[in-house]
């Protein structure tokens, strides 16, 4: 008896050895452990023996049985792992292939506009807008530009009768933020402006300004300076060089025009800078207290300062565009540079 | 402006380079934009004399040639054939780096030397303009010249120009002379006298002049007599060359080297053709100027006339009748000034401009008539050009001192700096802006020609710009909040960007006629009154005209598959006034539908606090089948939908576009989205799916509201879970199918709840809409 026992847990483990599927450890359990299978017979068999021989046989089927159960559980584990893994493999995938993010782009000409407006957004400027169908005076007279000024030519500005115009620069925002609120205030704003330039490379007849203003109590050029620098670092970054040029604005006194070291070849002079090194961004100064005194400011109470800079010109220097055309051509294939 | 440096250091002995000087002039608001160097590449060009001609012994076509250079003697080979022994001749010698790019080395032509090259105009860049006999084929052969002298100053070309930027409010550095002053100021350097001494010889002559109208400040004249016309002295010539005047005789040079020098315009009239000088405005008059164009002049216009004629458009140009000419003896001189809006009139309207209507425009104040007309008798006088026997001056306006008082603690308070009132006052006088202190208070008196100087911080900008920017200590930078509107665009086109969209930009003007393409009314469209032509006259009334020029664009450049969209503006008249309104434009080309567009529209909507709904009363640019507008609160902000297949076709695009336009500012003021958390009920919920037969007049809108409208109060959630049209339904008709939840917040729902609920629904739904269940 013992002997058979023997043997049958030793073919059992043959062909667990032998197994190569978690399915044919299955069929070798059923065949041994199962209800009818080779071991449980030797259980039926007990109650055929005398009592004094059950407890030994008891524990010699035991024992079989855990040797095979254990053997089973072992070699099992062993095939679902392989089985899993094959699995896994069968369903694995090339994680090189390209993904589509379905990604656009916003437009260059907004991107440095926000990028201008959250420098100064994130300073306390109320960021402001105005209309680009503008009384004469919004444009001219209040901003100290007299009635014969060459500014004010036909060939320059676009005039829709005799009362509107089409902004040539967004300072008109300058004017209306002066009458509609009660120093001190911080204002950015940007938008479209017109003059009557034919399109070329470096002109268009429509075209995007920012405009800043600051009034307040003891406002000084040290602070239209320290903008100057705070925004040019800001936008080309901590290492640039910034040069102020006096200048000329009807509309402050004293007047500067802001140069930061040419991007293209920091400052050796290439055909950008026109060999100068030196690339124009801004203009600004402080108020001239003529355009305090027509928008109703106590010029004698109220400093400020102004700035203004062309987007188009900020964007093409900044992106390497050398036609403004580019810009508002919408070709996919130049907007997805921008992704 | 064009400032040759030799002509400035008539005035001023500058000490540094045409760089350094360049870039101090740029620091001090005098932006340079260019130094022209003519003679670059000419340093090592000399004058050479050829002494012996011989045939290369081989080579057929060349010669050799003995040159003398002076201090030595070059053997140079050339192929020119129109070399002669005698012959002086511009010698390049080895290691020029020509004007033209040539590198000039010592070289073996078939066994003999050449020691350098002989030139032709070609060679130096230059042409007949320059120098008489540039052009001829072959070597320049010069006149009049020494042996070793440099070509540069052969040529007149041995001087540096500055191309200066002069800004608006500093018409008085418009000349040489002006610019001096600045420079002498600027590198501290004594400004040289100008030599205004000249012979006047008083002889009774018979003519007057009278000024009749306000537009003419002031106007002086002089009569000089047996003028002998030739060609002015080559130094002179070569300034004028130099700046880009073309010399023409001694006199009408001598007016436009005044002109450049002082900045006066100056005119030089045949005497013997004027018999007075009357300045007033026309009358209906015709003139030929001297450009032999004739100008029809009125009242708006000032004339320099005599008593039976007009002889010159005032400050603008010349007539022909009274010009100097081959056979002039006698001249008058003209020194004047003009108003600087009555010139600009006559000048825009005739589209006419001289370099005097320039300077004029730009204010030339009456003290500097004397200055240019004595400069000119001046020059007249040294040059014995003729006899000076009258000068007559009509002063029309009164010459006022300006005297500024300023506290000199204000300019450091605007400016922001501490700088003391005695190196205030120091910059100040070094500007001629005589000052004296008096307490806190700086007493300024202005020169005439500081015609920019008006209030306290005109005052500051000379001190800054004098003392130099950098003056001013830079702050710490401050920090704090933002902005609701821009903040709110700025969410919206990134939601499209992460959707996958572009931002595009196109011009806010247009022909005016996109209604036409779009099959609308016209709108009341704002046009400008002097447009650069007729693409660019009117500003747009809607974003969808150009949106599908672009899409037509890319489609052209094989762009397929298109999703863009742009934040702009449009413009109308509104009861006559300009309105201008933020607008929003999408467009999908490609394989999309409808609803995806709707999708866009709803996740913007979705970050604003704002409801909208769709209603399908639409027409052109819209297929009205496939379209709709957008409405907020009953008023229409917005239209979406297929464009009309004609429409596309009108911008030659062959597929299905969808497009939403909708206006911003409504939308964009709606208060920010307010979460208030609704407890989950406890109690288990109910669920009933209906299936309802609708004919297709009604819109899933129109019943859908009606369930939530007429369901009950423990209705919580209605979802459309399927739509079907197809062969179980009849024809006209589609069958839409509803999940509705009933749900008690304080107990279980009974069954016969929910059926009261639905039976009370179906009830309603038959009787309003006509719409039945589906059985």
């Amino acid at each position: 008896m013992e002997k058979r026992i023997n043997d049958v847990v030793e073919n059992a483990l043959d062909l667990i050895g032998q197994a190569k599927t978690t399915k044919e450890i299955e069929q070798i359990r059923v065949k041994y452990l199962g209800k009818s299978g080779e071991i449980t017979a030797f259980n039926k068999m007990m109650k055929d023996l005398p009592n004094e021989e059950k407890p030994k046989m008891g524990q010699l089927v035991n024992s079989a049985k855990e040797r095979v159960e254990s053997a089973l559980k072992a070699q099992g584990e062993i095939l679902f792992n392989q089985e899993l893994e094959a699995e896994l493999e069968k369903k694995g995938v090339d994680i090189t292939l390209p993904v589509d993010i379905n990604l656009g782009a916003l437009h260059p000409l907004t991107k440095m506009e926000d990028d201008l407006k959250d420098f100064f957004a994130s300073r306390g400027y109320i960021v402001y807008d105005g209309p680009e169908v503008d009384l004469y005076e919004n444009n001219f007279d209040k901003l100290n530009i007299p009635a014969d000024h060459p500014a004010r030519d036909v060939q320059d500005t676009f005039y829709i009768d005799d009362k509107y115009l089409l902004r040539s620069h967004t300072s008109n925002l300058q004017v209306r933020m002066m009458e509609s609120t009660k120093p001190p205030f911080k204002m950015v704003g940007t938008g479209r402006t017109y003059r009557g330039d034919d399109i070329d490379a470096t002109h268009s007849p429509v075209f995007e300004q920012m405009e800043v203003l600051v009034v307040d109590k003891g406002v000084t050029m040290a602070d239209l300076k320290t903008t100057i620098r705070d925004l040019a670092k800001h936008l080309y970054g901590e290492n640039v060089e910034i040069r102020l040029r006096p200048s000329f604005f009807p509309f402050t006194e004293p007047s500067v025009e802001a140069d930061v070291t040419c991007i293209k070849c920091k400052g050796k002079g290439c055909s950008i800078c026109k060999g100068t090194g030196w690339m124009e961004i801004l203009g600004g100064g402080m108020v001239n207290p003529k355009v305090f005194d027509a928008c109703g400011i106590d010029s004698k109470e109220y400093t400020g300062f102004a700035l203004g800079a062309g987007i188009e010109r900020l964007a093409m220097s900044k992106y390497n565009l050398n036609d403004v055309r580019t810009l508002y051509e919408n070709d996919v294939r130049f907007l997805k540079q921008f992704k | 402006m064009k400032l040759s440096l030799n002509w400035l250091k008539d005035f001023v002995d500058v000490n540094i380079s045409a760089d350094e000087l360049a870039e101090k002039l740029t620091n001090s608001g005098f932006e340079v934009e260019e130094i022209i160097n003519p003679s670059k590449g000419m340093e090592t060009v000399f004058v050479g004399k050829i002494v012996k001609i011989t045939k290369h012994p081989n080579a057929e076509r060349l010669s050799v040639c003995d040159i003398d250079m002076g201090d030595r003697h070059l053997q140079i080979l050339t192929a020119a054939t129109n070399v002669f022994e005698g012959a002086y001749v511009p010698v390049a010698t080895d290691g020029s780096l020509l004007p033209c790019g040539t590198t000039i080395k010592t070289t073996n032509m078939r066994g003999l030397e050449s020691q350098g090259m002989l030139c032709s105009g070609y060679e130096l860049c230059i042409d007949n303009k320059v120098y008489e006999g540039a052009e001829v084929d072959g070597i320049m052969i010069l006149k009049d010249v020494e042996i070793g002298e440099n070509i540069a100053s052969v040529l007149g070309l041995d001087d540096i120009v500055l191309d200066i930027t002069i800004l608006a409010n500093r018409p008085d550095c418009n000349s040489v002379y002006g610019l001096a002053r600045e420079i002498s100021t600027m590198l501290n350097l004594p400004l040289k006298k100008l030599d205004l001494d000249y012979d006047l010889k008083e002889e009774k002559v018979d003519f007057d002049i009278k000024v009749n109208t306000p537009n003419c400040l002031r106007y002086m004249g002089a009569v000089v007599k047996d003028v002998e016309l030739t060609d002015s002295p080559k130094w002179m010539q070569a300034r004028l060359k130099a700046v880009g005047i073309n010399p023409i005789n001694n006199i009408v040079d001598i007016t436009n080297y005044v002109l450049m020098e002082i900045g006066q315009p100056m005119h030089a009239f045949d005497f013997d053709k004027v018999d007075n000088i009357i300045v007033r405005q026309a009358d209906n008059e015709k003139l030929v100027a001297l450009n032999e164009v004739e100008y029809q002049l009125n009242q708006n216009d000032m004339v320099i006339a005599d008593s039976t004629k007009p002889l010159a458009i005032a400050g603008v140009m010349g007539g022909m009748e009274a010009s100097v000419s081959d056979g002039t003896k006698n001249v008058l001189f003209e020194s004047a000034s003009f108003s600087r809006a009555s010139i600009r009139t006559t000048s825009k309207k005739l589209s006419l401009r001289s370099d005097s209507s320039a300077r004029y425009e730009r204010g030339v104040e009456p003290t500097l008539n004397e200055i240019g007309l004595n400069r000119a008798l001046h020059l007249i006088s040294s040059l014995k050009i003729g006899k000076i026997v009258s000068i007559k001056d009509r002063l029309n306006c009164e010459i006022k001192e300006n005297i500024l008082t300023v506290d000199y603690n204000k300019i450091n308070a605007l400016l922001g700096t501490n700088i003391s009132k005695d190196k205030i006052q120091k910059i100040l006088n070094s500007l001629n802006i005589t000052t004296t202190i008096n307490g806190d208070n700086l007493i300024c008196n202005i020169p005439n020609y500081r015609t920019d100087i008006e209030c306290l911080a005109d005052i500051a900008e000379e001190v800054i710009r004098i003392c130099g920017l950098e003056e001013i200590q830079v702050k710490q930078p401050t920090v704090s909040l933002s902005c609701k509107e821009y903040d709110a665009v700025k969410k919206i086109r990134e939601t499209l960007v992460q959707s996958g969209l572009f931002e595009i930009k196109t011009f806010s003007l247009g022909d005016g006629l996109s209604y036409q393409r779009l099959k609308c009314e016209k709108d009341n469209i704002i046009e400008i009154s002097n447009p650069l032509n007729d693409n660019l006259k009117a500003l747009r009334t809607n974003l969808i005209d150009d949106m599908l020029q672009t899409i037509s664009f890319n489609l052209n450049h094989g762009n397929k598959g298109l999703r863009l969209f742009e934040v702009g503006r449009k413009y109308m008249l509104a009861k006559g006034e300009p309105k201008e309104l933020d607008t929003l434009c999408v467009a999908l080309t490609g394989k999309v539908d409808f609803f995806e567009l709707k999708k866009l529209l709803f996740k913007m909507i979705n970050l604003l606090n704002v409801n909208i709904k769709l209603d399908s009363n639409i027409s052109f640019p819209y297929n009205k089948f496939c379209a709709g507008n957008i409405c907020l609160n009953d008023e229409k902000i917005g239209t979406i939908g297929n464009i009309h297949p004609l429409v596309s076709k009108n911008y030659g695009i062959n597929e299905d576009v969808y497009v939403l336009e909708l206006e911003l500012d409504k939308i964009l003021l709606s208060t920010q989205k307010l979460y208030q958390y609704q407890p989950i009920s406890k109690y288990p919920a109910v669920i009933r799916d209906l299936n309802f037969l609708v004919p297709n007049g009604l819109s899933y809108e129109d019943i859908y509201s009606e369930i939530v409208h007429s369901s009950g109060k423990n209705c919580k959630e209605v979802t459309l879970v399927d739509i079907y049209a197809g062969n179980q339904i009849e024809e006209g008709y589609k069958s839409l199918s509803f999940r509705l939840k009933f749900e008690k917040d304080d107990a279980t729902l009974t069954d016969e709840e929910v059926e009261q609920a639905v039976a009370r629904l179906l009830r309603t739904l038959e009787y309003k809409l006509k719409v039945y269940l589906r059985r």
